[in-house]
């Protein structure tokens, strides 16, 4: 009995003209994310690679200098393009990739690609993740908004209903159809990346990216699930095409669009952010006199000073074995380096209270729940931008160490030294870390698949003449 | 058999159908007159399970709707006023479709024979139904009903709107059908088709069952005038 059904379904939208076309123009679309994706994965991961291996080449082969004036040449820690940017490049474009590496100074991230970009950016990037939470809804809403409300148009469901078909039959039947063309979408958008990340990945990262993509087209598949039934119900609750059409057409507008920014908006004026003059305030002075404020800093240094020249039993700075200087400029590095954790910490603090607010509108919109549950997977969320900045940091922090170390005994250093100062490597973490960032994004898919099934319990007990 | 018994439906405070009572044998036409609001297509949908009633029992070779409405749908076929198909498929497509539903799978000669019973043109049976006029349709919906093997066979207005000739080779397939066992329960404005067609004849009018005849014990002129002074009954 599915089988019939579906089949006649399937026959029927095969022969709608308007379906032909609106398949090719999904195709064509699907052509242009995958494209889009890819191009922006090798172009990306090309370039940064590269300029991580340039910048760190000409660091290590800068020739003598004082080790201090050496370290400040730095070089750059630029974030890999995530391994499933082509999927989603989240929030990649606004957020920076390179970490400028140099003593004193806490980097700050750099070249957001969006600052080049003209306005036509402003409409978003086609890729696949852009396809799914935006295009995938309204194929499937078009493809689904009349898949009952025919019958009643044509008259039909009371020789349908006159024969021996169950309402569950003919729900699952049209259901499975719709599912059918749905997941002949979903198919090519998730087994080309796939072929295209074989085809690409380095050796041992598929370990890595493989399970975090399988995630991926699970919620991918959920997602277009939910979506489906929620389409298949309205046109069955409505009974009528076009009030089918307007009720699921304002969804998508309120999900897709009103709904985003209205939380955003909300977010901000409940949790405004924290502006770069009162930021750039409170560092300096945090700065001048520590986060306990244990006094200025010529006090601290004075302390210090008593306190190495206590350790190494002399009297005076120019009787201690070690050079004063490089000890001041760690002391200083870690003290400063407490300020700007704190201050970077509060930032962080606020931008998760302002993103939890954002996410809890997903409640209201399935697809701002998908488009966190897909930063998330993808590894180009907000949580990976501060993983990576923290480990840069870290990193940076690393080589001020070592660089003083040095300092303390020798005035110049050589390429011999510059090359044991190690070479920066980021990968983001795996897939138990991801999952648990889009852990919430995750429960509220959940609701909305629960809340589509009711929607179907409710649509096909009333299903009447 | 089709058996109403004391079958009753309200719509709020409307009664549309009051307490019918109604046995129509295997092999029988029965023909329901009324004017529009008389309760003949109520009846029709009570026994097709479309609506439940409010009171009373429909019953189908002794199975009530209301409780077997699953069964019951397998022994019926249903013939609207418009029969209503889908218009990208073809004739063949739409017939192998509806007989699918009710259980039964032909080949394509099967579903010829069918067609050609009903009296469609076999170069018709590959094009779609959008191109097909209403008598052409009403024949892929008999065709459907002999497809179905139905006992209980409900029309309602089968022949509105249908050319003499095509209303004619309509009632020549009843007759058939009768002469096969199948009850049939025709609600219809056509006189004299009821007259020409069904064995008893009932009039109603305010969802009552006021009248039955025998159609051969009664003229049409007389039927005539029995259909008036029962419709013109004031309200």
């Amino acid at each position: 009995m599915l089988r019939l059904i579906i089949q006649k379904e399937l026959r029927e939208i095969g022969r709608t003209g308007k379906m032909g076309w609106l398949l090719t123009g999904v195709a064509v679309l699907v052509a242009l994310a995958l494209y889009n994706g890819y191009a922006y994965y090798t172009d990306h991961s090309a370039l940064l690679r590269e300029s991580q291996r340039v910048t760190y080449e000409q660091f290590i082969s800068q020739g003598d200098k004082n080790p201090h004036l050496g370290a400040h040449f730095g070089f750059y820690a630029y974030k890999p393009t995530a391994d499933l940017a082509l999927v989603d490049n989240g929030i990649e474009d606004y957020t920076g990739t390179s970490f400028y590496l140099e003593p004193h100074q806490r980097g700050v991230v750099k070249f957001r690609e969006v600052s080049d970009a003209t306005a036509l950016r402003s409409f978003g990037f086609l890729n696949i993740s852009y396809f799914a939470q935006f295009i995938l809804p309204l194929f499937i809403f078009l493809l689904s908004h009349n898949v009952f409300a025919k019958e009643w148009e044509n008259g039909t469901i009371k020789m349908v209903l006159s024969a021996r078909v169950m309402a569950r039959q003919l729900f699952a039947g049209k259901l499975l159809a719709c599912w059918l063309l749905v997941l002949a979408v979903v198919a090519v958008l998730s087994l080309v990346p796939l072929v295209l990340l074989l085809a690409r990945a380095e050796a041992g990262s598929l370990g890595r990216v493989l399970p975090a993509y399988g995630c991926y087209v699970l919620g991918l598949l959920a997602y277009a699930l939910l979506l489906t039934i929620i389409g298949v119900a309205t046109s069955l609750l409505t009974r009528n095409s076009s009030l089918a059409l307007v009720a699921l057409t304002g969804f998508w507008l309120l999900g897709v669009f009103l709904v985003p920014r209205l939380a955003g908006e909300l977010a901000r004026r409940v949790q405004p952010a924290i502006t770069s003059v009162a930021f750039d305030d409170e560092t300096f002075h945090d700065k001048q006199y520590g986060v306990g404020k244990q006094g200025t800093k010529d006090q601290r240094r004075d302390a210090l000073a008593d306190s190495v020249m206590a350790k190494y039993g002399v009297r005076r700075l120019e009787d201690l074995p070690v050079f004063f200087i490089p000890i001041t400029i760690e002391f200083f590095e870690e003290s400063d380096g407490r300020v700007m954790d704190r201050a970077y910490g509060a930032i962080e603090h606020n931008e998760a209270r302002q993103n939890r607010l954002v996410l809890a509108s997903a409640l209201l919109s399935p697809f701002l729940a998908f488009r966190d549950f897909s930063m998330h997977l993808t590894a180009t969320d907000m949580n990976t931008h501060h993983d990576f900045t923290q480990r840069a940091e870290a990193h940076r922090r690393r080589i001020g160490v070592i660089v003083d170390d040095f300092y303390q005994k020798n005035t110049v250093a050589g390429n011999d030294f510059w090359r044991t100062v190690p070479q920066f490597a980021y990968a983001a973490p795996g897939l138990g870390w991801r999952l648990g960032n889009a852990a919430p994004a995750i429960g509220i898919l959940l609701l909305w698949l629960l809340g589509a099934l009711g929607l179907m319990t409710l649509a096909y007990r009333r299903m009447r003449v | 058999m089709l058996k109403a018994e004391q079958l009753t439906k309200r719509f709020g405070d409307h009664l549309a159908l009051d307490h019918l009572d109604l046995t129509i044998e295997s092999g029988e036409v029965y023909c329901l007159l009324g004017s529009n609001g008389a309760g003949k297509s109520t009846t029709i949908n009570i026994f097709l399970g479309f609506i439940p009633a409010s009171s009373g029992r429909a019953l189908i070779d002794d199975l009530e709707v209301s409780v077997n409405n699953h069964a019951t749908r397998n022994l019926v076929a249903y013939i609207p006023e418009v029969v209503n198909l889908y218009p990208t498929l073809t004739g063949l497509e739409n017939l192998a479709f509806f007989s699918g539903l009710a259980g039964f799978r032909y080949s394509r000669a099967e579903m010829a024979a069918f067609t050609d019973t009903a009296g469609l043109q076999p170069e018709a049976l590959d094009k779609r139904v959008s191109s097909y006029s209403k008598g052409m349709r009403q024949k892929v919906g008999i065709a459907i009903a002999l497809a179905k093997q139905a006992r209980a066979l409900f029309l309602d207005e089968p022949t509105s709107g249908l050319d003499p000739h095509a209303s004619n080779e309509f009632a020549q397939i009843i007759t058939r059908l009768s002469g096969q066992g199948v009850s049939t329960l025709m609600a219809t404005h056509d006189l004299l088709m009821a007259k020409n067609l069904g064995h008893r004849i009932g009039i109603m009018h305010q969802g009552r069952l006021q009248q039955e005849l025998r159609s051969d014990a009664v003229s049409y002129a007389e039927l005539t005038d029995r259909y008036l002074s029962t419709v013109n009954q004031p309200v």
